[in-house]
């Protein structure tokens, strides 16, 4: 079945559906919210006024990247809320690209280039928690992502019907926000030791 | 209709650009070696705002049922 054939009663049931599953998803990422709060907190609590030695020119690469992923996010799901399929499926795969990038920027790079590892003192494990926590949700996305992309060739969404592309942009723009605050907590905030 | 859809397009762009012009300076505050914390964080949240209110909708939340709302 594709997104075309819908009637009026299918179309309401589904924007219900998306009311409730809306509801749901936001209060996961609430509770996901609290988990990477926590982490932040400790991050403060153990490293008060000092903060991990990492490659600054590179912490600001990754994040620019992560805001332009975010940004293509934000394109492919106005795409598909004007029904322009093309369009979604063209953003979301640079969404994932971007979101790739970003992966072998911090898992890749960052790490490999960091002066201590994550039993080194309390600075490694930090910055290996909180980037890896933050890194593992970078992951899922990009397999929702993924999942979405192929749905998408198989045009399975449409203007009326695309609870998923949101679902998926609403998650990856999470990841984004919670980067906003770790990029500070692990790469500007305090004097560098390690 | 189209107007609409243009107004949507810059919006996307101008969220983008602001948040590109608050990392640039944080990451120029804390190059400064700036020690007050209180400048990231209301950077960040304003950054937070920013994402959550026109990327992620959260205004989609308290809509009514079958009114689109485009923020």
């Amino acid at each position: 079945m594709t997104a075309e054939t819908t009637s009026p009663e299918s179309l309401a049931a589904h924007r219900k559906n998306a009311e409730t599953n809306r509801l749901g998803l936001w209060l996961f990422l609430l509770s996901d919210a609290f988990v990477f709060g926590g982490l932040l907190i400790s991050r403060f609590y153990l490293m008060g006024a000092t903060r991990p030695h990492l490659e600054q020119t590179l912490g600001l690469i990754v994040t620019s990247v992560l805001l332009l992923s975010s940004f293509f996010m934000n394109r492919a799901d106005r795409a598909i809320a004007r029904g322009d399929r093309k369009a979604m499926n063209r953003n979301t795969l640079i969404t994932i690209i971007l979101g790739v990038v970003f992966m072998i920027g911090v898992v890749g790079f960052e790490w490999r280039l960091a002066p201590f590892g994550p039993a080194d003192g309390v600075e490694g494990a930090i910055f290996y928690m909180l980037t890896g926590m933050h890194a593992f949700h970078v992951l899922t996305g990009v397999i929702f992502l993924g999942f979405v992309y192929r749905n998408g060739r198989k045009g399975l969404y449409s203007r009326e019907k695309h609870w998923q592309v949101e679902a998926a942009a609403v998650y990856w723009h999470f990841i984004d926000v919670v980067w906003i605050f770790y990029y500070p907590a692990l790469y500007l905030i305090g004097t560098p030791v390690g | 209709m189209q107007n609409e859809q243009g107004l949507l397009k810059n919006t996307g762009v101008l969220v983008f650009l602001a948040l590109a012009a608050l990392t640039a300076l944080e990451f120029a505050a804390a190059a400064l070696e700036v020690q007050w914390w209180s400048v990231y964080i209301i950077i960040g949240l304003v950054k937070a705002w920013l994402v959550i209110v026109y990327y992620m909708h959260f205004p989609r939340l308290f809509a009514e049922e079958g009114v689109e709302h485009d923020s």
